[in-house]
């Protein structure tokens, strides 16, 4: 692939606890190219989550390779520096700090960084002008809406401009309007500065929606059991959730993961 | 709630405790004065305000700044003592589970047997007394800390290593500011043991200080000023619970 800036060689993570061995990750070959939106989708347990964890260090696979930018950072201790400062991390739940307010939670990446300056300071402010979270910058995460949370952790994965961005279930605990409305959003931020993203999602519209290509997997192991390429014409928006082609890559996809479900009762 | 609402409020929140006091008390005066209990065992509340206003110069004040020193000088030393020993023992899982049965092991030891031998080593030095009120605070203060230190969401602790910060980070950044109500639990809980323990000091080392004087009080069955002197402890301790509490409102604001 061309300008390819992710890519997983035979990755496997195995957990061992007293009672079993779980097969979490199970030879895991993927790549993901420059500034493409690549989606992770399948049932819960199906190893997603760990396999983002694994590219950014905060879990370590037990077999394979990792590379990004052509650096293998699974031959590392711990992940470069400057490879970790491309990354950007979005959580499944907000995960701001309480002490800290709502701006200051936002530009908290800058502070761990040591990348505080003017120019990123004002970025700060564009971006919670873009989040829609200028009227709570002073505000404490106590005092706050689970929505506006997540925005905040959202804003707060983007504020270092990270080239490369993972986003693991982001809005999954949001109702299906404003999910639509922050996918929109998201989807404008990435496309305009050719961010490079890993996404992971449960909702199959959602990730067709915003996805150049899907890989759809299964559980026990977990593995990658199908590669979709997403082909639509022009901008993506939320007209496309009417259109037959959306309705029939959803089908299709749903099915791959209807499919692993019965060869597992089976 | 309307202004007005919110002021009448905010005046009985504040004036509660005062008007549940001055409750307690008009029933113990209606008690003694109707039970015609002898006043050597329980006195008149009047009685005891009245002896406390007209003789706290002349027989209290100079054991009230003693106490008040041993309290402030051992409260002041036990939260650094506490903070840091906290923070030591937060870097080793085992040194974590070894301190812990030990510093309650220190709470639990009574003044009374542990005064006399400082005692015999060092005199009846105020320096004593100090000791005991940290031998007392600081392992609850450390113990409280300790527990903050340690409950850290596993989450937040992702978003740290997400970030690639050093250990260093993650504890001034991370695990410190997370503490911080526990640490203030910590504090409150100390300046209560520390007031406990210096009234235990004196009890047991019996030169000076207002213990020495509630005991001698009570022994020659001047009860109205054991009562007196009483008081004025309590004051002490709650004035300081009331500070630390204040400290804890601007500097803890996330929790509700």
């Amino acid at each position: 692939m061309e300008n390819e800036r992710i890519r997983i060689e035979n990755l496997s993570k195995v957990f061992k606890t007293r009672r079993q061995v779980i097969h979490a990750v199970k030879d895991v070959n993927l790549s993901v190219g420059e500034g493409e939106i690549v989606s992770l989708i399948g049932p819960s347990g199906c190893g997603k989550s760990t396999i983002i964890r694994m590219i950014d260090d905060l879990i370590k696979p037990t077999s394979g390779k990792i590379f990004v930018d052509g650096v293998e950072i699974t031959g590392y201790k711990r992940i470069p520096k400057d490879i970790n400062r491309k990354i950007g991390f979005i959580f499944q739940i907000p995960n701001l700090l309480p002490w800290l307010t709502v701006r200051e939670n936002v530009a908290f990446p800058l502070k761990i960084y040591k990348m505080q300056n003017a120019e990123f300071e004002a970025y700060v402010d564009e971006l919670m002008e873009i989040g829609g979270l200028t009227e709570y910058k002073d505000s404490y995460p106590v005092e706050i809406s689970g929505g506006v949370a997540q925005r905040i952790g959202v804003m707060r994965a983007l504020v270092h401009k990270p080239e490369i961005v993972f986003m693991d279930e982001p809005f999954g605990a949001l109702d299906t309007m404003m999910r639509e409305q922050l996918d929109m959003e998201i989807l404008n931020i990435c496309k305009t500065m050719r961010k490079t993203v890993v996404f992971i999602t449960h909702d199959v519209e959602e990730a067709v929606l915003l996805s150049d290509r899907i890989y759809v997997m299964g559980t026990n192991p977990g593995r990658i059991v199908k590669e979709v390429k997403m082909d639509f014409d022009g901008p993506r928006t939320l007209s496309l959730l009417t259109e037959e082609k959306f309705r029939d890559y959803c089908h299709e996809l749903t099915g791959y993961i209807g499919k692993v479900d019965l060869s597992k009762i089976v | 709630m309307n202004k007005k609402g919110k002021t009448f409020s905010g005046i009985m929140r504040f004036l509660s405790p005062f008007l549940l006091l001055a409750v307690i008390v008009v029933l113990l005066e209606i008690y003694v004065a109707v039970s015609g209990i002898d006043p050597k065992i329980l006195p008149a509340p009047h009685v005891i305000f009245g002896k406390l206003f007209t003789r706290f110069k002349r027989d209290l004040w100079k054991d009230f700044l003693y106490t008040l020193r041993v309290i402030l000088t051992g409260y002041c030393i036990a939260i650094p003592g506490g903070i840091c020993l906290a923070a030591i023992c937060s870097q080793s899982k085992l040194l974590s589970r070894a301190i812990t049965p030990v510093t309650i092991l220190m709470i639990c030891i009574p003044m009374l047997t542990v005064v006399p031998i400082l005692i015999l080593r060092m005199g009846l030095v105020i320096e004593i007394r100090i000791i005991a009120v940290v031998l007392q605070a600081l392992p609850v203060i450390c113990l409280n800390t300790l527990s903050g230190f340690r409950k850290v969401e596993s989450a937040k602790i992702e978003l740290f290593q997400s970030l690639g910060a050093t250990r260093r980070q993650i504890f001034f950044k991370l695990i410190f500011p997370n503490a911080m109500p526990q640490v203030f639990t910590g504090l409150k809980l100390g300046c209560i043991f520390s007031t406990i323990a210096a009234m235990g000091a004196d009890l047991a080392a019996g030169n000076s200080g207002l213990g020495t004087k509630i005991s001698a009080y009570s022994g020659s069955l001047m009860t109205d000023m054991a009562y007196a002197t009483i008081i004025v402890v309590a004051m002490i301790g709650i004035i300081l619970f009331t500070i630390v509490c204040e400290i804890e409102k601007r500097v803890v604001v996330w929790t509700r």
